[in-house]
């Protein structure tokens, strides 16, 4: 079969169709969950302004790493057409998962995402894809309720201490998730950590100052577009 | 009923719908490779295959292990049946679930943390499956479209969350967050494998982070 031939495969109607199944499972799946904890939220207290505050905040927050992976959606989708890179961005994984795995993939075929890449090989990114994908979903299927029961025991019934896992898991992730950007990755990059960092910190205060709770709920938001907007001076 | 007994109710329900869907999601996601094997013929053969397995195996089995449990003191039960189907958890379902409990202003790590932590990040997955959805259609005229700048800029969107991000938290312990950058620091320095880092990172601060709250209980006791 010719290179460019199976972009006719990869494009086809039927694949749009063959892809969306997982994707209604994600939607219906976030749709029973968001219902539960509405009912739960409201039984156990929670003002309804405060789940409100919760879904806006959720949303806005979402929008910028969003528009990132759209960027890397159109670049992917070059390759391994538009339904297949659609789904894969739109579950499991991350964007440098996918690439990784449609790599691999292709590879084990014979050809590489750059070059001599055919419908053999779209064969083998889909199904490195779809195996590579696996292993988080079978040890959330097997394990992820056990997890609960064991935070539990490791604070040997002191309650007041979980918030303190929690605080402390955060910190530590977003340690590690920051670390790169402040060492090696360029001044850019740096620039946008300390913008962000120092941007969040502004605002909170002022959010504090001025009782404009509704700030909180931006606050990211703001402090994602400055980060971005002081790295590109950088460039 | 009283609180604990509404959540545990609530996890029941979670883990019974996140193990279904899960598992729905583990069989539809061979529907695409199958769809190319019964219309087109399209199939690695089966040495190609195995083959496959065993290089994304040696790739990824200390993250499909490592991950779930690190990320699970912050996200919860929920946000873990989520953010595993949906995907993007650092780069989006863990700055969601911590920046929703902020301005919720509920206490992360409580039965409440977790509520408002499942109603962000199942909006975000819905509106990040919008935003693709709508960018699989148009994305490449619109990204065509757009200065070369704007596209570059979101390149540097993550440093800005996760910057963001950890000096909310830090601010509010300020011991806690220059442990942790230290150590993020010192390990990626001596170039540790970073599955060890993201394990060392979130452990070994909630260790410290335990260690320094019984330290207080213990002045408190010590001062009464």
């Amino acid at each position: 079969m010719q290179e460019t031939d199976y972009l006719k495969i990869a494009n086809e109607p039927g694949l749009w169709l063959a892809c969306s199944f997982i994707i209604l499972v994600v939607i219906f799946q976030a749709l029973v969950f968001m219902k539960k904890a509405w009912k739960s939220g409201e039984e156990m207290g929670l003002a309804k302004e405060q789940m409100k505050a919760a879904i806006r905040s959720g949303a806005i927050t979402t929008i910028g790493p969003a528009i990132a992976i759209v960027i890397a959606l159109v670049s992917l989708m070059a390759v391994l057409g538009g339904p297949f890179a659609w789904m894969r961005l739109s579950v499991i994984g991350s964007v440098p998962f996918e690439l990784m795995a449609a790599e691999t993939g292709a590879e084990v075929v014979g050809a590489s995402m750059g070059d001599g890449y055919t419908a053999e090989a779209f064969g083998g990114s889909v199904w490195a894809c779809t195996l590579g994908a696996l292993g988080w979903l079978i040890f959330c299927i097997l394990f992820a309720d056990k997890f609960d029961v064991i935070r539990k025991k490791a604070v040997r019934g002191n309650d007041a201490m979980l918030p303190i896992l929690s605080v402390a898991a955060m910190i530590g992730a977003f340690a590690y998730f920051g670390a790169p950007y402040l060492t090696n990755n360029g001044p850019a990059g740096t620039v946008s950590y300390l913008t962000g960092a120092a941007v969040m910190l502004i605002l909170h205060f002022v959010a504090k100052g001025l009782k404009a709770h509704w700030l909180n709920e931006w606050a990211l938001g703001i402090a994602m577009v400055c980060g971005m907007a002081t790295a590109m001076l950088c460039v | 009923m009283n609180k604990s007994d509404i959540y545990n109710d609530f996890l029941k329900g979670i883990i019974f719908w996140g193990r279904i869907t899960l598992i729905l999601a583990l069989v539809m996601s061979f529907i695409p490779a199958a769809y190319l094997y019964f219309m087109h013929g399209i199939m690695p053969t089966w040495g190609q295959i195995v083959a496959i397995m065993g290089k994304l195996f040696t790739i990824l089995i200390v993250s499909w292990i490592v991950e779930p449990i690190a990320y699970f003191p912050i996200v919860g039960t929920s946000g873990t049946y989520m953010s595993w189907l949906a995907g993007n958890i650092s780069n989006m379902r863990v700055p969601v679930s911590a920046i929703a409990q902020q301005a919720a202003e509920v206490q992360e790590g409580t039965p409440e943390g977790d509520i408002i932590s499942t109603l962000g990040i199942g909006v975000s997955v819905l509106i990040n499956l919008i935003i693709l959805a709508f960018a699989a259609v148009f994305g490449v005229q619109i990204i065509a479209a757009l200065p070369p700048a704007i596209t570059q800029a979101f390149n540097y969107i993550l440093p800005a969350v996760f910057g963001a991000v950890l000096a909310n938290f830090a601010l509010r312990n300020l011991k806690l967050g220059a442990f942790a950058l230290a150590m993020a620091f010192i390990l990626g320095k001596l170039g540790t494998p970073t599955w060890l880092q993201l394990l060392v990172c979130v452990f070994g601060t909630i260790c410290m982070g335990v260690v320094f709250f019984n330290m207080e209980e213990k002045k408190k006791n010590a001062a009464q």
